[in-house]
């Protein structure tokens, strides 16, 4: 089945390239520190706004900050994005659409109001909304917690993003995952599990949820791209990731101005191409999962 | 059917009373105060007392929220008074006179320096602006704006969601007009390089993030080719007015402002449109009741248009629930890059000024929109494919 589903999947052209695309993105935010020529924070007054040069490649803002260094810390910032606000999500969806797929009854209602209420709410609107509400109860616990240097260093703002982008995206997940289960848990084969006294838990855990996984996997995947994009656009408008935490979305705006300069437009230019790449790739690989994963629907 | 709508309607209430409990209380949690500055400089703490007073913001939570909702006279079981052909409200310890609350000391109704005198005396000097005070969301009063002096929400949402309105329909009908021809060229020639190149630039489309679209469109047409305008909308509020009862209207500078917003918004919801029109209708072709209407000696044109469209709309029509949603947020950058007047922006911007009137007016009017939209959603299915029905 797996090894269908990859020999379908590496067949795929755009997907192959998504996958070369993000293997290199994941290894340009693990090896950031290498890689970086500045600290991408330093302000150097005396060497501002000056263009695409050997000791700063993409050139320098008006602090005269590397832009360079910039750009690739902010892909670290976009990693933990696409790994962190799915597993979050993932794992809210997965606790409540089991609940409400397996035990049904007022679980089930209460759970499924709950997720009306959450889709009731305008979509990015309500990231902005939290993001925002939460930020100074996350970082008095975060300092109550005793990290404090976690919180000096703005930490607390990953946290608030993940959280946010999360509450939004779970609903969803958990829908579909309640939707799945509502169909298999009257198959034969969790009859047989239920006749020979296999416990309640283990059937949902171990009979059900591993058929249930192929449309979640489909969605979590076909969701990354959309969730970078978005806290790209949270940041562009200083609600996400704030200094001096790099993100590429800070970066577009706080570099948007250089659209009309005659050299400096690289730094507006570089941030956002590579932004687009990397949902791009992300789109890509979605894509070519739902197809090797559902090969009759192609 | 209208069964059906009635019961739907009814069903928004719980739904948008507990967005705007959640959206009231969490408002509210947000720390700091909408008083704490003006401009730059922070203001005397009696100032901000004395605001905070004026907007009700030192009563307890619960009181603040009845009287958001239902207006202040309601929520003091006021009893209502003639007073000089005004109503006065008069309840145990306050009074509201023209929808300004003021508390009573005694007999007399006072409140900083404003002596207003009820029962045997009479009621003067009265400043209607000198007090917040709304006649409640549900009378259709959103209450006085904290920060835009001498604004109530209803004003500020009269001007900015026309626009708003405005540059989300074109949009998404920018993207119907797109993406759904685009999506049927791709499935009835599937695999050819018409489907290619359909199927790439949606992909391209769904992952160009508006924030970058809109410079790079600014760069190409407004900086270098000096085609259009950079920013700003081509016509004044109220619009109706000016666009259609004034003869004289540009529309020509009308279409050259709204082209590259609209573009940078639309050309998403039309790639995400040309994707699902294309799954959906290669799923519809595969079905038995087209082979039956192929059978049957229909002619090509008629199959894919008669037969397989319609049903292979649902899934089309599906996303434009959520779709309302994404017009919304992807309004709230458009508006800001292009420097516009919508709701969006001053979305973001009462979360930053902790307006709390107009953060909640905004949420709730979009609210009221994604469910209404929904709701639109549920009976085109009904009309799409005659097998659905909620009777």
């Amino acid at each position: 089945m797996a090894g269908d589903a990859w020999r379908r999947f590496s067949r795929n052209l755009s997907a192959m390239m998504g996958l070369t695309v993000v293997a290199l993105f994941y290894l340009v935010a693990i090896f950031a520190p290498w890689l970086v020529t500045a600290d991408y924070t330093a302000i150097d007054l005396d060497n501002v706004e000056s263009g695409p040069a050997l000791e700063h490649y993409f050139g320098t803002d008006e602090l005269g900050r590397d832009v360079y260094s910039r750009v690739i810390w902010s892909a670290r910032s976009a990693a933990f994005v696409s790994i962190f606000v799915p597993a979050f999500s993932l794992s809210l969806g997965l606790f409540f659409g089991v609940l409400a797929g397996y035990y049904g009854g007022w679980v089930d209602t209460l759970v499924m109001r709950l997720s009306d209420i959450l889709f009731a709410f305008p979509g990015l609107l309500f990231v902005f909304f939290i993001a925002a509400t939460i930020k100074p109860a996350v970082s008095l616990w975060v300092k109550e917690l005793g990290f404090t240097e976690f919180a000096k260093q703005g930490y607390v703002d990953y946290v608030v993003v993940f959280t946010a982008l999360a509450l939004v995206g779970w609903p969803g997940l958990a829908r579909l995952i309640r939707g799945q289960f509502l169909s298999l848990k009257n198959r034969e084969f969790v009859m047989a599990a239920q006749a020979i006294g296999v416990s309640e838990w283990r059937i949902a855990v171990r009979h059900i949820l591993p058929n249930a996984m192929t449309p979640v996997i489909v969605a979590v995947s076909g969701g990354i791209g959309g969730t970078i994009a978005a806290e790209a656009s949270l940041s562009f408008l200083g609600i996400g990731l704030q200094p001096p935490n790099p993100s590429w979305g800070q970066m577009i705006s706080d570099y948007y101005g250089y659209w009309r300069h005659a050299t400096l437009w690289p730094l507006l230019f570089i941030p956002s191409l590579i932004l687009v790449a990397v949902i791009l790739a992300f789109t890509f690989i979605g894509d070519g999962l739902h197809e090797a994963l559902n090969p009759q629907s192609s | 059917m209208l069964k059906f709508i009635i019961r739907r309607v009814l069903g928004f209430i719980p739904v948008i009373l507990a967005v705007v409990l959640f959206t009231f209380v969490l408002a509210r949690a947000l720390p700091g105060g909408p008083f704490d500055f003006a401009g730059d400089k922070s203001l005397p703490p009696t100032t901000i007392a004395n605001l905070e007073a004026k907007y009700h913001l030192d009563w307890p939570q619960w009181k603040q929220f009845t009287s958001y909702m239902i207006g202040d006279e309601l929520t003091f079981f006021a009893k209502k008074f003639k007073v000089d052909n005004q109503n006065v409200y008069v309840s145990k310890g306050m009074a509201v006179i023209n929808g300004s609350v003021y508390e009573m000391d005694g007999k007399t109704i006072c409140r900083e320096g404003e002596k207003l005198v009820y029962g045997g005396f009479k009621v003067f000097d009265l400043d209607p602006e000198a007090c917040g005070s709304s006649k409640g969301v549900l009378r259709g009063d959103l209450g006085p704006s904290f920060r835009y002096r001498g604004q109530t929400v209803n004003d500020v949402i009269k001007v900015t969601f026309p626009l708003s309105l405005q540059l989300g329909t074109m949009a998404i009908m920018l993207g119907l007009f797109i993406g759904i021809p685009a999506g049927i060229i791709a499935a009835l020639k599937q695999n050819s390089i018409f489907d290619y190149s359909a199927t790439f630039v949606a992909v391209l489309g769904v992952s160009v993030p508006s924030l970058v679209m809109a410079p790079v469109l600014i760069w190409i047409f407004a900086v270098n080719l000096s085609w259009l305008p950079a920013a700003s909308w081509g016509a004044k509020p109220p619009y109706l007015e000016n666009m259609f009862l004034n003869p004289g209207f540009d529309w020509v500078n009308y279409f050259t402002h709204a082209i590259m917003p609209v573009f940078a918004m639309g050309v998403g919801f039309s790639a995400i449109f040309a994707r699902l029109t294309r799954a959906s209708l290669l799923q519809v072709v595969r079905e038995d009741y087209i082979r039956t209407a192929r059978a049957k000696g229909l002619k090509e044109s008629v199959v894919v248009f008669r037969h397989a469209l319609r049903n292979s709309m649902i899934p089309v029509i599906t996303v434009f629930g959520p779709l309302f949603a994404a017009v919304i947020t992807g309004s709230m950058v458009i508006e800001q890059i292009f420097g516009l007047n919508g709701m969006g922006k001053h979305f973001i911007n009462s979360i930053t000024n902790r307006d709390y009137p107009i953060l909640l007016g905004v949420m709730l009017v979009y609210t009221l929109i994604l469910v209404s939209a929904n709701l639109l959603v549920d009976i085109i299915y009904g009309w799409l494919d005659p097998r659905i029905s909620y009777d």
